[in-house]
């Protein structure tokens, strides 16, 4: 059993540095000792194309392993599992790992068990590098979830130089809006959406059902996760006519924000739009009060959640504003949200559905057709093919199908699928990016309700 | 050009007030140094816990007893932990000289900054105060809650003034300080001055961590860490192991970072503290005020 196990894992590593030698140098091949690999690995299930290539292809690392000959078929998912950004990891693993299940039930891709394997990028790019070179490398990933935007740019160049596809449902960073679509692709809105979103749901009544704002000012936490939507709002803004009295960033983390609240009522604005943690919105947000601050706020999704007003008084948070993605109504209407939300509820033991969970359920799915799409078509199960086929699983026309199940089947009947997830139609465009609607959350006595609904044509 | 008066008096008022919380840490810190000589790094521990213990103690933790008496038994608590920390770990090596003490400081706070995360977590946590708007008077807006800090303060300030200048404690911790071999020599039982004055200075740290809990919430259990470069910083431009030094030199700290914070930039706070210092040592390394305590 132990020396089974052994050499699966092995042969994934002859399956990695074989893609990563054509991502390299076009599929130059040292031909060294790659070949004991079709008999022990001899696993009936991989088809006759794994094997053959671990014959030509070998590198050190392969240590006179065996070739691809493995029975399982790994996803890595590369999200933080530790520091402050854990609670992502916590999210996003479960509907992972339920999707994986419910692929391996339905016979897996082509016989191979789908693995999952975790990367834990720390929420810091170093970190994050180390563990997508891990997964690559060393774990023989043939997709990935994740990571997230704080770590999206260290490891960007990892996914196209090794030809893996990535899906993420985490990573809104507008980093990503003008490039992807090859092997990089989102299951969330970009942040330049959703920072058009604010703008647009602040400056007109009709999606926030308090006043059209005209005078906003923003205060931006200065790391890359909140910078983001620094442009995409205020630019939107003053396209929609409103004015910006000043964008201002705050340094992450600091004791108090007396100062900066200062300057930020010394601009007047109507509303205010914070970009920050948690934390520190809690602290900005109560030395406003306690400097008499009198206009409204708006708040990104990060603040968007029960957490938040948890921790914070309700006399601060009364009547502010935030933004979350809508849920997609066709698939709340049809009954598919509810459903997905007691399975992943009684799946991981949550209370409540949490944040990046159904964006990680469309994108985990995604993943798994187009590897079935892959495997259907006759091809090599390498990141290549995969990636390749992602558009063609999920984008129309087609016959439209919700769940890995029902879209294996039609892939297995011949039949070409749109996938149609739960954050939204799952329409990839060239840079891989979705379109999404979102909704406008007022917070009352401690709680959020939707105050309006933004459809993404009132983007355009 | 009044709001420019009015923005300048509001940056003055805030700095007053978290002076009021750096002064109360810098007089305790800087009274266990002028009579066991060495410089306490564990000190910075001293707030964390008294924030936390105060919040434990008080609505928001176990919900015992309301704030006020909270964190009249979270400062008595600090200071017994004051003693304790001195008795196992500085007492037996308090003949080995100023740098095995300093060292071993270091490791005592690890120590208990990583009990309190143990045993509290390392979540962020807020004392149950509640929020208030300002009072303005003359375009300066403070609420009641900070002017209530600043008036805990003043009265510690002047309790530890009369303490010294009144008492023959602080007679004695003045004379320990000057020349322990001469109060021993005196009939001064200088372990029991030092050990009193441990409480007395712990107990001042976890005063100091409890209102900068009122203050600066949420807080964590590593906050005392990060604020103890403030409170040295104050320490020492006053000349340390100089009460009333350690007192000015905090309104100096406090103004600095307040005004710096407001004209110049934000995001670096602490650093104007440490302009000043290095600004003040360059000229008179004995700190602002010499003389004796």
């Amino acid at each position: 059993m132990d020396r089974r196990t052994f050499l699966t894992r092995t042969g994934g590593v002859a399956t990695v540095t074989l893609l990563a030698g054509c991502g390299g140098d076009g599929g130059g091949s040292d031909g060294g000792d790659g070949s004991d690999g079709g008999s022990d690995g001899g696993d009936g299930g991989d088809g006759g194309g794994d094997g053959g290539d671990g014959g030509e292809t070998a590198t050190p690392s392969d240590g006179g392993s065996t070739d691809g000959g493995a029975g399982e078929i790994k996803v890595g998912v590369l999200v933080p599992f530790s520091g402050d950004f854990a609670w992502v990891g916590e999210n996003v693993l479960p509907v992972t790992q339920m999707i994986a299940e419910q692929i391996n039930s339905e016979g897996g891709i082509d016989g191979k068990e789908v693995t999952v394997v975790q990367g834990d990028t720390e929420a810091s790019p170093d970190a994050s590098l180390s563990a997508a070179k891990r997964l690559i490398d060393v774990e023989g990933v043939t997709g990935v979830i994740g990571p997230t935007s704080i770590t999206m740019s260290a490891v960007f160049d990892q996914f196209t130089e090794n030809e893996i596809p990535s899906v993420t449902p985490t990573a809104g960073t507008t980093s990503l809006d003008d490039r992807g679509g090859e092997f990089v692709f989102r299951t969330v809105p970009s942040d330049s959406l959703g920072g058009r979103a604010i703008a647009k749901a602040a400056r007109e009544e009709q999606f926030n059902t308090v006043q059209s704002y005209s005078r906003m000012t923003m205060l931006v936490g200065d790391k890359e996760v909140f910078q983001s939507f620094k442009e995409p709002i205020s630019s939107s803004f003053e396209e929609f006519g409103g004015t910006v009295a000043e964008a201002m960033d705050i340094r992450t983390g600091k004791s108090s924000y007396q100062s900066e609240v200062q300057s930020m009522m010394s601009t007047d604005p109507e509303i205010t739009v914070l970009v920050a943690s948690i934390e520190d919105s809690i602290k900005v947000m109560e030395a406003a009060f306690q400097a008499g601050y009198e206009g409204n706020w708006f708040l990104t999704q990060d603040q968007t959640n029960e957490d938040f007003l948890s921790q914070s008084e309700t006399q601060v948070t009364n009547g502010v504003l935030g933004l979350q993605e809508a849920a997609f109504q066709e698939a709340q209407e049809s009954g598919r949200l509810a459903e997905f939300d007691s399975n992943i509820q009684e799946y991981a033991g949550w209370d409540e559905t949490r944040l990046f969970a159904t964006n990680t359920f469309d994108a985990m799915n995604v993943m798994g057709l187009a590897m079935k799409q892959t495997a259907a078509n006759g091809e090599e199960l390498t990141g290549a093919n995969i990636a390749g086929n992602i558009r063609s699983v999920a984008n129309p026309p087609d016959q439209a199908v919700t769940s890995y199940v029902e879209g294996a089947s039609a892939i297995e009947d011949g039949t070409d699928v749109d996938y149609r997830g739960l954050a939204g139609p799952i329409d990839f465009d060239d840079v891989g990016d979705i379109r999404a609607p979102f909704s406008i959350q007022m917070a009352d006595g401690g709680e959020w309700s939707e105050a309006a609904r933004l459809p993404p044509e009132a983007l355009e | 050009m009044a709001s420019a008066l009015s923005q300048f008096l509001q940056a003055v008022a805030f700095g007053l007030v978290e002076a009021s919380v750096i002064s109360v840490g810098a007089v305790g810190l800087t009274l266990s140094y002028g009579v066991t000589r060495f410089i306490n790094f564990a000190y910075g521990e001293f707030l964390a816990y008294g924030a936390f213990l105060a919040f434990f103690l008080s609505g928001a933790g176990a919900g015992v007893v309301g704030l006020p008496v909270a964190a009249v038994v979270a400062v008595l608590l600090v200071g017994a932990l004051g003693v304790a920390v001195s008795r196992v770990f500085f007492r037996p090596i308090s003949d080995r000289g100023a740098l095995p003490l300093l060292i071993t400081s270091i490791g005592v706070a690890f120590i208990l900054r990583y009990l309190l995360i143990a045993g509290a977590s390392a979540e962020a946590r807020q004392l149950p105060v509640p929020l208030m708007r300002p009072v303005e008077v003359a375009g300066v807006g403070l609420t009641p809650l900070e002017l209530g800090v600043v008036a805990v303060s003043v009265v510690t300030m002047l309790a530890i003034h009369l303490l010294l200048q009144r008492t023959m404690l602080g007679k004695t911790m003045r004379a320990t300080s000057g020349n322990r071999s001469l109060a021993e020599v005196a009939g001064i039982d200088t372990d029991a001055v030092i050990r009193k004055t441990w409480f007395i200075s712990a107990a001042a740290g976890g005063l100091a961590g409890i209102l900068y809990g009122v203050l600066f919430a949420p807080f964590r259990p590593t906050f005392g860490f990060g604020y103890l470069i403030v409170v040295f910083a104050a320490t020492l431009l006053g000349g340390i192991g100089r009460p009333y030094g350690a007192m000015l030199g905090a309104v100096l700290i406090g103004l600095m970072i307040s005004l710096g914070s407001t004209y110049l930039s934000a995001s670096y706070d602490q650093a104007y503290a440490f302009i000043a210092l290095v600004g003040v040592l360059l000229l008179r390394p004995e700190g602002i005020r010499g003389g004796e305590f």
